[in-house]
């Protein structure tokens, strides 16, 4: 428990003690003090009740903590101002009148001008959120403070309180005020009041400072009543009028005729908005002034709404007026369907859309017959989106009709509403019309029963697999891949096998699909690999492409298989079917198939996909991956096969990789793709070797074949490592480590086993290193910064890592830190930084002093997740920020 | 006649209504003098973030930007000067003012619609003032600073009829969206609980005073809350830190947080527009950077009229609880309990709720289509009355009551006086 040093002899205490404060408040005060407010605060139904607290007792806790609220160190004004509030909490809650009348009386007896500011300040904003009527006459002398910061702040308290006497002392204070800026923020907080004093307000309407006026203009708005409307419609009449104060007469004028509205007064509403309508109004309010008007007469502003989106006005006008359409709660379907009939294209449009929202059903036979008639595209489009909303089952075959044939944006639109369209009968329908018809309708239905996913008709949808109409079975299939599970995937074999040629693709995509379903590799190839016997020689290579997509070491036994087959078809769709497998088991298949097959096209079939294999993430270390290349590249002849290689090296951080890409750019056909290839692994190597890298920047430079972009990327790479100095890029780490559910909090606080001091009792999870290995997590485009979530993917743990800075001589220094999540740094044992952040890494985020021994110092950081990213990365630099060696 | 508040509750009901479509989309190609001019106001962390996405989408001309740092403001106009260089010079962009006062941004006619992100504090009267200007807005998340600010800004969006979206993005995001159409079609059964994983209030912070940084109008920055001496945590944007952590100036993750996970949970419950009836802290509120945890103890309980309880706390994200099941949902996270409950998929009988995938392009063809959206200024403004009712009952230690349909806590004065800040010198959020 840490004690801060207080002027004010603060002693320990107990934490049980206090009810209602904090601790970390409590620990800071004195303990008599401390204890006293916490009896004060007991919950009601202990044994002291606080409502019977004596006041004089309350009066002595205030003026002690007086001295606390205004000291000037803000350590000691922090426990005074939050035991402060913690009092005037507990003293305004409900029940406890008598508390909070003692409390608001003791409190305001110290907001005299002698007492320090920062304490009358601070109580003056408790009051404003629990004063009491009794503490009216101090706050309103307050208000002529000397002090500007407590006039203002108890301008504020009399605002919060908002009670009958704080707005008597606001619209006495009002007349006395000189400074525009003290009237502006008097009359602001009396336009809060309900009901704001009108008379003190208007008087100054008229005042001299127009942004005085504009206020008062404004606040009049909340005022109903001839004291408020007479001058705003004088001023609105007033041609002469400064444009400010014009606008601010048309807002207020607005904001009146709502008030009037919330009180029912129709007349005065209509009188204000004809009045309004009569003269010009700002531009930014003709909506605003559309709105209004229709609020308080809504029906009756109909046949206006009407003339609107029918009228030549801007666009944005009409659409709000169609919009205000469709808000009206009368029964105006018909009349909208009428007006619908007699309008120009651009209007229809608005009322389809209207009769949409307002969910006109009975309109529905209007909407389908502008659908026919209609030959603007927009239109139509406004009646099939209306249609998706107000139709069923009876409109499907006409909106799969416009599916299948319509020109585009009407075809999207019909194809979006088939699939939204409603009613438990839809589905039905869709599938009986997808049974008979023209195909490209039938395949719409098909379409839209996948996209709905209302239910699963999975035996009909494989009889329409099975469909002679290439466009039907193909949707079908599509159809059987997205509702179909792993149990249909028996089913959908036989009709992949006995599918013709033209849908074999999409088929063999549906199965393999739902064949994935199942986990287990062995079990989901084994009825295809038990199939291709008996499966005729035409429909072969379907199921060699099919264990393709499955994967797993019995379906690749089966390709290997069926790659040395004497049929060509079967042989070349094994080949393929290796050159994409999906991890690298495939290849020495595609190495052997590269060196000796007959084809030509299986050899560069092989080479690619040994190439792409080669690319596929791997645990593969970077010596065999290079020797991969190798043969590869000796496998390469002609150019475009020998730059495919030349792409891969650049991925293979090894100085074999480095060497071959180095020796290739003294081709010239090739120049440009090795130097970018070798300007990429020497990037990953730079740590290591940054020697190498300065090498292959100048070897690039120095050639003229490498061309320009290979040049810039070599000044790239020049310029990134020079920006490296100093970077600590070998380290060892020792974890993940953690607690058992462990919050990310306690990461930080437990000290694990490498950390100094003395480690944790609880019981800590197991971490999968707990020595120190050598970090290899090097960031794939920067090895200066390193990514954790290679070494594990934990959460709510950290790592650490270590390193070694040699510095010539003693002195400050200052390492540049970057970490996602938090780090902790020890520099020879000692805690130099701490930050908790939940944040992204970011190069040099943190900057922090250090001092440095001559020859070597240890540098320990414990780098703590939460969740999602993790990785960090260490400068160091001497105080005039050059670099400083390190291991 | 209606009076207002019968037409906000009109105009709400319709936020409840299922939508077959994501808001009518409109060619994406658009003529130069098509495109909106959109001013941004606010270009710290947030801001910059949307400037690039405002520069990236050919819908929009950015043509003025404000922020009371001077250095920000150039940084900004540079990068709007580089993106735009080539219209300039063919004439077809007029190029990019800056300002430090947005009343000066707000006056100008040519202006369409303006990106608010600034601190919470200012939130309310920028946007306020910008719908009284006829602009449409989009402001950052959390709404407001207030309960009372959030309720005016939507009385302002409704008054001058304008678009304002809510930088509450997580709506556009198809996860959350399924995670609360299965939860809203029932598919875990009847909703029981809702957890929502954020971390704690915000509280006063007593900084020594610095120098002014170089650029920095500080008296503009602070502008309605209370004068404070310069200290540059007091104004960093930083998400671990900074002002919003510190109570003049917002309300702590319950809010920068809540107005994304509170806002999902009120989704999935279907309370867009309303809220709870009772919220009951425990003991002690938690650190800002802490979630609390449920199983070792009470935490802040939001009681719906409903039965269900949003509960702070215990959750990766937004975890819903029904007799039948669980979802929870995150960034990049969806798990249900059982598993089928989040494969088998939502089918077009079912409910469906207001579907974007682009939040800024939502409002940019809401701004076209004149429709609310997705995260309309309502639905923000009853997410962020929740969350501030939560601080306010962390800050009392005490339960209060809440009347959603009359916004008003029931009786605790004092809880009641918490749910507005007078504002300082010569703010005011009336227009």
């Amino acid at each position: 428990m840490r004690i801060r040093n207080l002027p004010f002899a603060a002693l320990r205490i107990s934490a049980f003690l206090l009810v209602a404060l904090p601790a970390s408040i409590a620990q800071s005060l004195p303990e008599a003090l401390a204890t006293r407010i916490a009896r004060l605060t007991q919950p009601v139904g202990s044994t002291r009740s606080a409502i019977s607290a004596p006041a004089n007792e309350l009066e002595e806790c205030i003026v002690e903590l007086l001295s606390f609220m205004g000291a000037a160190k803000l350590a000691d004004r922090e426990p005074g101002q939050q035991a402060f509030e913690q009092l005037a909490i507990y003293a305004g809650a409900p029940g406890r009148e008598t508390m909070r009348t003692a409390f608001s009386k003791a409190a305001v007896r110290q907001l005299t001008p002698d007492k320090p500011l920062a304490a009358r300040l601070w109580i003056l904003r408790q009051l404003g959120s629990m004063g009491s009527p009794e503490c009216f006459p101090e706050i309103t002398a307050c208000l002529r403070d000397s002090e500007p910061l407590v006039r203002e702040a108890a301008r504020r308290a009399m605002q919060q309180i908002g009670s009958p006497e704080s707005l008597n002392a606001l619209s006495n204070l009002l007349p006395t005020l000189a400074d525009a800026a003290d009237k502006i923020s008097v009359i602001n907080a009396l336009a809060t009041f309900r009901p704001p004093p009108v008379r003190t307000i208007a008087q100054f309407v008229e005042d001299p400072n127009t942004d005085v006026s504009v206020a008062a203009i404004i606040a009049l708005a909340r005022c109903e009543g001839n004291e408020s409307t007479i001058p705003l419609f004088a001023l609105h009449k007033d041609p002469d009028l400064d444009p400010r104060k014009k606008v601010a007469t048309q807002f207020a004028l607005l904001r009146l005729a709502e008030e009037y509205m919330d009180s029912g007064d129709s007349a005065r509403v209509d009188n204000i908005q004809k009045f309004m309508m009569s003269g010009p109004a700002f531009p930014s309010l003709r909506m605003a002034i559309l709105q209004s008007r229709f609020s308080a007469i809504q029906a009756g502003y109909v046949l206006d709404l009407f003339a609107m989106i029918e009228s030549e006005n801007a666009e944005i006008l009409r659409k709000t007026a169609a919009q205000l359409l469709a808000e009206v709660t009368a029964d105006i379907g018909a009349d909208i369907a009428k007006r619908l009939l007699a309008a120009r294209p651009s209007a229809r449009v608005l009322y389809l859309e209207a009769l949409a929202q307002r969910n006109e059903v009975a309109q529905t036979s209007v909407i389908e017959a502008q659908l026919l008639t209609a030959t603007e595209g927009p239109v139509r489009i406004a009646a099939i989106r209306a249609l998706a909303i107000l139709g069923n089952d009876q409109h499907a075959r006409s909106l799969a009709r416009l599916a299948a044939s319509a020109e585009k944006p009407v075809q999207d639109a019909a194809r979006a509403a088939l699939i939204g369209l409603r009613g438990e009968a839809t589905n039905a329908q869709l599938v009986q019309l997808a049974r008979t018809g023209e195909p490209a309708e039938r395949a719409e239905c098909i379409r839209a029963i996948e996209k709905r996913a209302c239910d699963r008709p999975i035996g009909e949808l494989l009889k329409l697999a099975g469909d002679p109409e290439v466009a039907v079975a193909k949707a079908a299939f599509d159809a059987l891949a997205a509702l179909g599970a792993e149990k249909d995937a028996p089913a959908l074999l036989s009709a992949l096998i006995s599918a013709p040629d033209a849908v074999a693709g999409r088929a063999e995509s549906a199965f393999a699909k739902l064949a994935m379903g199942n986990a287990d590799e062995v079990a989901r190839a084994q009825p295809v690999i038990a199939a291709i016997p008996t499966t005729s020689a035409a429909a072969q290579p379907r199921l060699i492409r099919v264990l393709g997509r499955l994967g797993g070491a019995s379906a690749l036994t089966a390709i290997r298989l069926a790659a040395v087959s004497k049929d060509s078809q079967v042989a070349d769709a094994a080949i393929r079917s290796l050159a994409e497998w999906s991890n690298a088991e495939g290849l020495p298949d595609l190495k052997t198939i590269a060196e000796s097959a007959e084809s030509q096209a299986h050899r560069t079939l092989a080479l690619r996909g040994l190439v792409r294999l080669l690319r596929l993430p791997s645990e593969r270390d970077a010596h065999e991956s290079a020797h991969w290349l190798e043969t590869a590249l000796s496998l390469a002849t002609p150019l475009n096969e020998r730059k495919l290689v030349l792409s891969a090296v650049g991925d293979v951080k090894h100085p074999k990789s480095l060497a071959i890409a180095r020796s290739l750019m003294s081709e010239s056909s090739l120049a440009p793709e090795a130097a970018i290839a070798a300007l990429g692994v020497a990037r990953g190597l730079a740590v290591e070797d940054p020697a190498s890298a300065h090498k292959v920047v100048e070897e690039v430079r120095g050639n003229s074949n490498c061309g320009p972009t290979a040049h810039k990327a070599a000044d790239d790479l020049a310029a990134f490592v020079e920006s490296r100095r100093g970077f600590i890029g070998k380290w060892e780490y020792s974890g993940p480590w953690s607690l058992k559910d462990a919050k990310v909090a306690q990461i930080y606080e437990t000290v694990f086993p490498p950390e100094p001091g003395n480690p944790t009792t609880a019981p800590v999870a197991p971490p999968a290193n707990t020595g120190w290995k050598r970090l290899n997590a090097h960031s794939a485009s920067d090895p200066w910064q390193f990514d954790l979530t290679r070494v594990s993917k934990d959460r709510n743990c950290c790592i650490y890592v270590r390193s070694t800075i040699v510095a010539k001589e003693s002195g400050p220094a200052i390492l540049e830190l970057g970490s996602d999540d938090g780090i902790v740094v020890w520099v020879n044992d000692k805690l130099v930084h701490t930050n908790k952040s939940a944040r992204a890494l970011t190069v040099g985020d943190d900057k922090v002093n250090i001092t440095l021994q001559t020859g070597e110092n240890a540098i320990l950081l414990k780098i703590v997740q939460g969740d999602g990213g993790w990785g960090f990365c260490c400068a160091v630099k001497s105080a005039d920020g050059k670099p400083i060696q390190s291991e | 006649m209606l009076n207002r508040r019968r037409f906000l509750q009109m105009a709400g009901a319709s936020l409840a209504a299922p939508l077959p479509f994501a808001s009518p989309s409109v060619a994406r190609i658009v003529a130069a003098n098509d495109r909106l001019s959109v001013g941004l106001i606010g270009v710290g962390n947030m801001g910059s973030g949307h400037l690039d996405g405002l520069l990236g989408n050919d819908e929009v001309q950015v043509v003025a930007i404000c922020d009371v740092d001077a250095v920000k403001r150039e940084k900004a106009r540079k990068s709007v000067s580089e993106h735009y260089a080539e219209p300039a010079k063919s004439g077809t962009y007029a190029g990019c003012e800056t300002y430090n006062e947005f009343e000066k941004l707000l006056a100008r006619t040519d202006i369409d619609a303006v990106l608010i992100a600034v601190p919470d504090h200012w939130h309310a009267i920028i946007a306020i003032a910008a719908c009284a200007q006829g602009k449409d807005v989009y402001c950052e998340k959390p709404l407001s600073l207030t309960v009372r600010e959030a309720w005016e800004m939507v009385a302002a969006a409704r008054r001058y009829r304008r678009v304002f979206q809510v930088g509450s993005q997580q709506r556009s995001t198809a996860n959350f969206r399924l995670a609360c159409e299965l939860v809203r079609n029932g598919r875990i059964g009847k909703l029981v609980k809702v957890n929502v994983g954020i971390g704690g209030p915000s509280k006063e912070k007593y900084l020594p005073e610095e120098p002014v940084r170089e650029g920095l109008d500080w008296d503009r920055w602070l502008g309605p809350a209370p004068e404070q001496p310069y200290n540059a945590e007091r104004c960093s944007g930083n998400y671990g830190g900074g002002w919003r952590h510190i109570r003049d100036y917002s309300g702590g993750m319950l809010t920068d947080w809540g107005a994304h996970h509170i806002d999902i949970a009120q989704w999935g419950m279907g309370m867009d527009g309303s809220g709870p009836v009772e919220i009951v802290p425990p003991a002690a509120p938690p650190q800002i950077t802490e979630t609390p945890d449920p199983e070792k103890g009470p935490t802040l309980t939001f009681k719906y009229a409903t039965g269900v309880e949003l509960i702070h706390g215990g959750a990766n994200g937004v975890l819903f609880t029904g007799t039948d099941g669980k979802i929870e949902v995150n960034r990049g996270y969806f798990k249900a309990w059982p598993e089928e409950v989040g494969t088998r998929p939502i089918c077009a009988n079912d409910l469906r709720l207001y579907a974007s995938e682009n939040h800024l392009q939502n409002w940019i063809d809401c701004i076209r289509s004149r429709r609310k959206p997705i995260a309309d200024v309502e639905i923000g403004a009853s997410t962020i009355t929740t969350c501030h009712l939560g601080n306010i009952a962390y800050r009392l230690g005490r339960a209060i009551r809440w009347d959603p349909g009359r916004r008003e806590i029931v009786g605790d004065e004092t809880a009641s006086r918490l749910l507005d800040r007078p504002k300082r010198g010569i703010w005011r959020t009336h227009a």
